[in-house]
């Protein structure tokens, strides 16, 4: 997808048959699993699902163009890991321009492999920059939170709090 | 009443809950992640006509299927055990499973129920479940036996051997590690 590009609603041609468009981000969804990279935009454009157009099918088109550039991508879950849990988290204002709603952001890392990662819009709409940041540190939070009783769960000892990293 | 092509189920009389939880795809990295630190055996199987093993909690009635001609008219079938089409059978084998393995000694997270474990003095043992996708991490592979041989004994399994693919991943595992793709 191309960068600051901001899709929104109606705009331009719907297409004649939206099926096509569908089918394709229903595969991107797939990837998404073990492809992090690709989860911003397929978080976008599923956004298009029941009225896509034109131009949300070129950006969906881009995001194969790029799969194309570099296939056979995956995680590497390192057999050296120390399992401490360290979160990433970030939030994009109000960048939904139908709805105004912000987009949070996180990623989550065991010692040195990612498990676990989402890009998802909010579900309200936050009036200042900190509030939208607040937001994602919440979400964040509450996937550690649910990390750690999987943890337990496995006999992992997890002495140390978790850290969380986030954008001020 | 039904038949498997027109379902007519109506809710609370033929059946009443349907949920049924899968494996959160989170849970399989994680899953994967602490086996590859702590170098388990990975395995995995799945089980033969896996609706097929529910059992029914509603009198259900089906159409006689076609072929079946014997006594011709006035008949139709009552379901003992649950059939594919059913609203309810994902979550009738979802129960069906869940007991089983409670009853082999493992017990149940709750963070994701699809996950259950079973920890001894010597050996710790992990099995997620997706639906009928099942794989195991042990750190005994004579765990990872009696698990298969008392899934077969009730189920009849299919035995997959090492992991390699889990619902379309790739896990190719290498002394570095495990990639996923």
């Amino acid at each position: 997808m191309e960068q600051n590009s901001r899709l929104s609603k109606d705009e331009g041609d719907c297409l004649v048959d939206p099926s096509t468009y569908r089918r394709l981000i229903g595969r991107l969804l797939y990837l998404t699993i073990t492809r992090p990279d690709i989860s911003y935009p397929v978080q976008v454009l599923s956004q298009f699902m029941d009225k896509p157009s034109k131009s949300q099918l070129t950006a969906a088109q881009k995001v194969l163009r790029y799969i194309k550039s570099a296939p056979g991508q995956g995680l590497l879950l390192s057999a050296s890991s120390n399992l401490e849990l360290i979160a990433y988290c970030d939030s994009d204002w109000a960048s939904c321009l139908d709805t105004r709603r912000s987009v949070t952001g996180y990623c989550v890392l065991l010692g040195k492999s990612l498990i676990s990662w989402k890009s998802k819009k909010q579900s309200i709409v936050s009036r200042s920059f900190a509030e939208a940041e607040y937001r994602a540190m919440a979400a964040t939070v509450s996937e550690l939170t649910w990390l750690r009783f999987l943890l337990t769960d496995l006999h992992v000892e997890h002495p140390h709090v978790a850290t969380l990293y986030c954008d001020n | 009443m039904m038949s498997r092509c027109d379902n007519t189920q109506q809710k609370g009389i033929d059946y009443h809950k349907t949920f049924s939880p899968v494996a959160k795809m989170v849970t399989v990295r994680y899953l994967l992640l602490v086996a590859v630190v702590r170098g388990w055996h990975l395995h995995q199987f799945d089980v033969n006509n896996a609706f097929l093993h529910g059992d029914l909690e509603e009198e259900i009635y089906m159409r006689k299927p076609p072929g079946y001609n014997k006594r011709t008219t006035g008949q139709v079938c009552m379901l003992l055990k649950s059939l594919y089409g059913l609203k309810q059978a994902n979550r009738q084998w979802y129960a069906k499973l869940t007991s089983c393995l409670l009853d082999f000694g493992f017990s149940q997270s709750k963070a994701d129920y699809r996950l259950f474990t079973m920890s001894t003095s010597t050996s710790f043992t992990a099995l997620l479940v997706y639906v009928d996708d099942i794989f195991l991490a042990s750190s005994s592979m004579t765990n990872i036996v009696a698990v298969k041989d008392c899934l077969h004994d009730k189920f009849k399994i299919k035995d997959l051997g090492v992991l390699r693919f889990f619902l379309g991943i790739e896990v190719a595992r290498s002394p570095m590690g495990i990639h996923i793709c």
